[in-house]
């Protein structure tokens, strides 16, 4: 490769055959796609037969660091695990902070291909060029965090391991891959593992990477960057409450839902406060190359058992915490410990509870449907059991294993009630108060993620524009925007926190640049982020998903939160043609000729 | 007089700041296993300390002593360790004398903070004050 930054090749493992081989990258591949998110829709796009069974042997797990990963760009740690949704049926990637992504290049690898089911439990063994795939028949049923201890007791403390947990071996759609407890959370990837028999994985890199600039130059280069975040005023905060900052404060602006999004306001936020939280933190972690430091430890106790682990995050908090109409801290730090340990995404979990309690206000889920679980609102006790039930797949939780709309549809009824799009279950902002949160839910490839457009900036933190939060004009175009522009966010790969700590469109470029030498401006940024977003899209209306699917549920719609006295509500199938326009997408929500002319694909 | 970095464990956070910029600048190469300064935890430990690992001359300078070939040799102007690449035979009997030496076997050189030449950038960079120079023995 003329670039550097990349590692410059793919290892690509058959499970099923055990062979282990190199693709190498190429200068076109880096060009049209960056990394990361971009690497996965181009290569799952091409690769995957369409139809295929998510949890079959066709199916394919890849791995992609971006050109800034372990380059000491500011927060580039991450790495991307991109999968068929088990859960969804879309393309899906799934990203984890911590040092495993900068590990893996300085292994000499820009990402893996995992492809096969393997004959019986293994862990793969990257040791820079030496890989290898170890029997993991000891490993199997272990918890996420046990797996871990047990590979490092075996393979050293210098290799960076991430491991599956219970909830992916049993193939829970919603199951996640952990590096410590970095999940890459959302769409299931652990169901994919499960299905695979990879237990883990674990790598050292010792070979480290080039950049294109002399040290001086781009140290100093680096530096500025660092210095951007470092100074920016919002700062301080991340550094000390995380993303959990941000939860009394949108709740103050009635964007935070209660109850399965029967309203958007939490009576009482003061007991899940992030000054609450905050007396829990007894150290601060940041992830690789970060200068932000959003992670800390916490410990506490819970009906006499202590507990020392990561703090829990912001949506987290929310989905097993007022979702479920719970405010207990210490019983939803607990609920996220049990999911962490079981390796499922705390997010479609707490959703998925929220569900049953609102199906059993209503009537239609019965103690004895629910096994004698009592899904009363704000039940904090039934939060650990119903997730154990969960990743054990037996009586009712075979049912919530499935997510809240997998349930309802188990169940025959109740999918009015599901708050999700294609599956995927809804984040912490409230669509009827962050309309652009409510088109992008409806929009994104894999369902309600808030992560592919976090419009919740520009409609309220003030970061990028002055948008009215209720109204869905002008949104169409913000949502393509930003989701255009997080694309690139996504396949360099940084953090999206940096979004609000003064990195700009301009700066994702230079991320791109300096390291690899190649010359990106902000007008290619979003067009390479039009390309991923159009590729993502070829993929999922391949696999059958049309204009329908891109919606909000019918309470989003049409039904207003009681706590808004204005009673706004988020129509956006009001402007989806309005929105396909932007996308050069026609009528049917499909990428049109003249777009993929235009973005080559 | 020796000066060296003097490293607080209980602000460190795991960033990996140092030994990046800290490889850069040697080896013109982001190669954190080869930095002069390395942190490390035990990750069989819940979330434990780090140790770092730096030159902070409380091995009463085996490293030179060990050396058979005077590759190492004490720069009293800087009050450093320095490597002469020139001398050294890749014996690595550094290595085994002392915890805080470190190796860059790709491009055979002994890896040993020299303070860069009295700025040092892993103070510099980390964002936690973690780094102090300032030690003197």
């Amino acid at each position: 490769m003329k670039y550097a930054g990349y590692a410059g090749k793919f290892l690509t493992v058959d499970l099923s055959s055990g062979k282990i081989a190199e693709l190498p990258m190429s200068d076109d591949l880096a060009e049209a796609y960056l990394g990361g998110r971009g690497f996965i829709a181009k290569l799952l796009y091409d690769r995957l037969p369409r139809g295929i069974d998510p949890l079959g042997p066709q199916n394919e797990i890849i791995f992609a660091t971006g050109p800034a990963t372990g380059t000491m760009i500011p927060t580039a740690s991450r790495i991307a695990v991109g999968v068929k949704s088990p859960l969804t049926g879309t393309i899906s990637a799934s990203y984890m902070g911590g040092h495993f992504g900068p590990e893996l290049k300085y292994a000499g690898w820009d990402g893996i291909i995992i492809s096969g089911v393997s004959p019986q439990p293994v862990v793969l063994v990257i040791d820079d060029d030496k890989v290898e795939l170890r029997d993991a028949a000891a490993l199997w049923g272990r918890d996420t965090q046990e797996a871990q201890r047990l590979m490092s007791r075996e393979l050293g403390p210098e290799f960076r391991t991430g491991a599956i947990g219970p909830g992916g071996e049993t193939l829970m759609p919603f199951a996640n891959f952990l590096h410590v407890q970095h999940a890459a959370g959302r769409g299931g990837p652990g169901a994919v593992f499960g299905a695979k028999k990879l237990k883990g994985v674990a790598v050292r890199g010792t070979g480290g990477v080039r950049v294109a600039p002399r040290a001086a130059e781009y140290i100093a280069g680096c530096k500025e960057l660092h210095d951007i975040i470092m100074e920016n005023p919002v700062r301080p905060a991340f550094r000390w409450a995380g993303t959990t900052g941000m939860l009394p404060v949108v709740n103050e602006a009635v964007g935070l839902p209660w109850r399965n999004h029967q309203d958007d306001q939490v009576p009482d936020v003061s007991s899940i406060h992030n000054e609450e939280i905050a007396k829990y933190v007894r150290q601060y972690e940041a992830c690789s190359g970060c200068n932000v430091i959003c992670g800390s430890v916490v410990e506490f106790e819970r009906n006499g058992k202590e507990y020392r682990t990561e703090r829990i995050e912001h949506e987290s908090v929310w989905a097993l915490g007022p979702d479920c109409g719970i405010v207990d801290l210490t019983a939803i730090f607990e609920a996220n410990v049990e999911c962490d340990l079981a390796g499922i995404d705390t997010m479609t979990a707490g959703s998925t509870i929220a569900w049953a309690m609102e199906m059993t206000e209503r009537g239609l889920l019965s103690k004895a449907d629910a096994d004698g679980l009592d899904f009363t609102w704000g039940n904090a006790d039934v939060l650990v059991p119903a997730i154990k039930k969960m990743v054990s797949r037996q009586g009712i939780g075979e049912l919530l294993s499935l997510g809240s709309r997998g349930a309802a549809r188990a169940l025959g009824r109740g999918e009015e009630y599901a708050m999700q799009v294609k599956g995927l279950d809804m984040a912490a902002y409230a669509p009827r108060g962050f309309t652009g949160m409510g088109l992008s839910y409806a929009t994104t490839g894999r369902g309600a993620d808030h992560n592919k457009a976090f419009t919740v900036a520009a409609e309220f933190l003030g970061v990028l524009g002055d948008y009215d939060r209720y109204s869905l004009e002008g949104k169409p175009e913000l949502v393509k925007r930003m989701q255009d522009s997080t694309a690139i966010i996504d396949s360099l790969i940084m953090c999206m926190f940096t979004v609000d700590l003064g990195i700009t469109v301009e700066l994702y470029a230079r991320c791109a640049n300096l390291p690899t030498g190649m010359s990106i401006t902000a007008d290619d940024v979003y067009t390479i982020g039009e390309r991923i977003n159009t590729v993502e899209r070829l993929f999922n209306i391949e696999e059958g998903f049309t204009r329908a699917d891109d919606t909000l549920p019918r309470r989003m719609q049409k039904e207003a939160a009681p706590s808004d006295p204005r009673g706004h509500t988020c129509p956006v199938d009001d402007v989806m043609d309005e929105y396909y326009e932007q996308r050069q997408w026609d009528a049917r929500g499909v990428p049109t000729e003249a777009l993929r002319e235009r973005l080559g694909v | 007089m020796a000066h060296y970095i003097a490293f607080d464990e209980e602000k460190c956070v795991f960033c990996d700041m140092c030994s990046g910029v800290c490889s850069l600048n040697k080896l013109e190469k982001i190669k954190p296993s080869a930095a002069c300064i390395r942190v490390v935890r035990d990750p069989l430990e819940s979330f434990g300390r780090p140790s770092c690992t730096v030159c902070d001359m409380t091995h009463e300078r085996a490293c030179i002593e060990s050396c058979p070939v005077d590759a190492l040799a004490f720069d009293e102007q800087a009050g450093v360790v320095r490597f002469i690449a020139e001398l050294c035979t890749m014996c690595e009997s550094c290595l085994d004398a002392c915890p805080n030496v470190g190796i860059d076997r790709e491009s055979e050189r002994i890896m040993i903070c020299d303070l860069c030449d009295g700025d040092p950038l892993c103070v510099k960079w980390c964002p936690e004050g973690a780094l102090v120079w300032g030690g003197t023995s």
